[in-house]
């Protein structure tokens, strides 16, 4: 099941590519690399100004608040499954 | 198991592998100087963005969570590169590049996976060029073009040229489903 998953976005190394900052659901942050075509944001990501946006991710495993999620690319700290609470997915 | 070049141009043609734009020509025929088909790897070629890591003043921890992307791509240089116009990369010097072809390995429920593998050409690497040295996996599910870790092992200075036949791919069947 596809959702979107809150993260913060700046520029990516790649053009097509951003830097996507996330949590986890024990708060724990992690970063990535991602497409464009993986992420939701407007306006235009700067280093001083990262925006808000989603990331989209395929929700496996649910168990009381929390879902084991897919990322489209692994995480530097967790590689491509991570546990997030509901709430953060739309 | 490996696929074969007829193999891969079978896995191309029923969208099992998607290499855009895809290396051609497929066989060797008389006249034709280039194939990039061996028998088991398709040759893929450099891109034109490169970027050149900044980072001799920056300490990074991998055990800080959340920065790590960002700290890389705020503490690099891009260039592009041009017709005619190489980039040249010193001994001893490392970057970032990406392959001219973006790769897509669709999964497909129920059916026998492909992942891949990139490898450096010899050719490249006995004057020192070494394109990836630790990360050469292409995961079932992955679209994109590949990162290329470049770095000149050697005594030369190297040219790299936007196009230029830069490594080359390996596919492999992955038995069993995927969870």
């Amino acid at each position: 099941m596809e959702k979107w998953l809150d993260c913060t976005i700046s520029p990516g190394q790649f053009t097509g590519e951003f830097a996507v900052q996330g949590e986890m659901f024990d708060s724990t942050e992690f970063s990535l690399f991602a497409p464009k075509e993986d992420l939701k944001f407007s306006g235009e990501p700067s280093w001083d100004k990262p925006v808000k946006g989603s990331i989209r991710v395929t929700v496996g495993e649910q168990k009381d608040n929390l879902l084991l999620v897919s990322l489209p690319r692994p995480a530097f700290e967790n590689g491509r499954v991570i546990t997030v609470k509901k709430e953060q997915i739309k | 198991m490996l696929l074969s070049n007829l193999e891969i141009h079978k896995a191309l043609d029923e969208g099992r592998l998607v290499i855009d734009p895809e290396p051609q020509p497929r066989f060797r025929e008389i006249g034709v100087k280039y194939c990039p088909y061996d028998s088991h790897t398709v040759d893929l070629k450099l891109g034109d963005e490169i970027k050149i890591p900044k980072l001799e003043s920056a300490t990074i921890d991998f055990t800080a969570p959340g920065k790590i992307a960002n700290l890389i791509a705020r503490n690099s240089d891009r260039h592009t590169l041009e017709e005619n116009r190489p980039y040249t990369l010193k001994p001893g010097k490392f970057l970032l590049a990406q392959t001219l072809e973006k790769i897509t390995l669709p999964i497909v429920s129920g059916s026998m996976n492909l992942a891949a593998r990139i490898e450096g050409k010899s050719s490249r690497a006995r004057c020192g060029l070494l394109v990836h040295f630790t990360a050469p996996t292409v995961h079932p599910g992955w679209s994109g073009p590949l990162t290329l870790e470049i770095i000149n092992l050697g005594e030369a200075k190297l040219n790299l040229h936007f196009g230029m036949p830069i490594a080359q791919l390996i596919i492999e069947q992955v038995a069993g489903e995927i969870f």
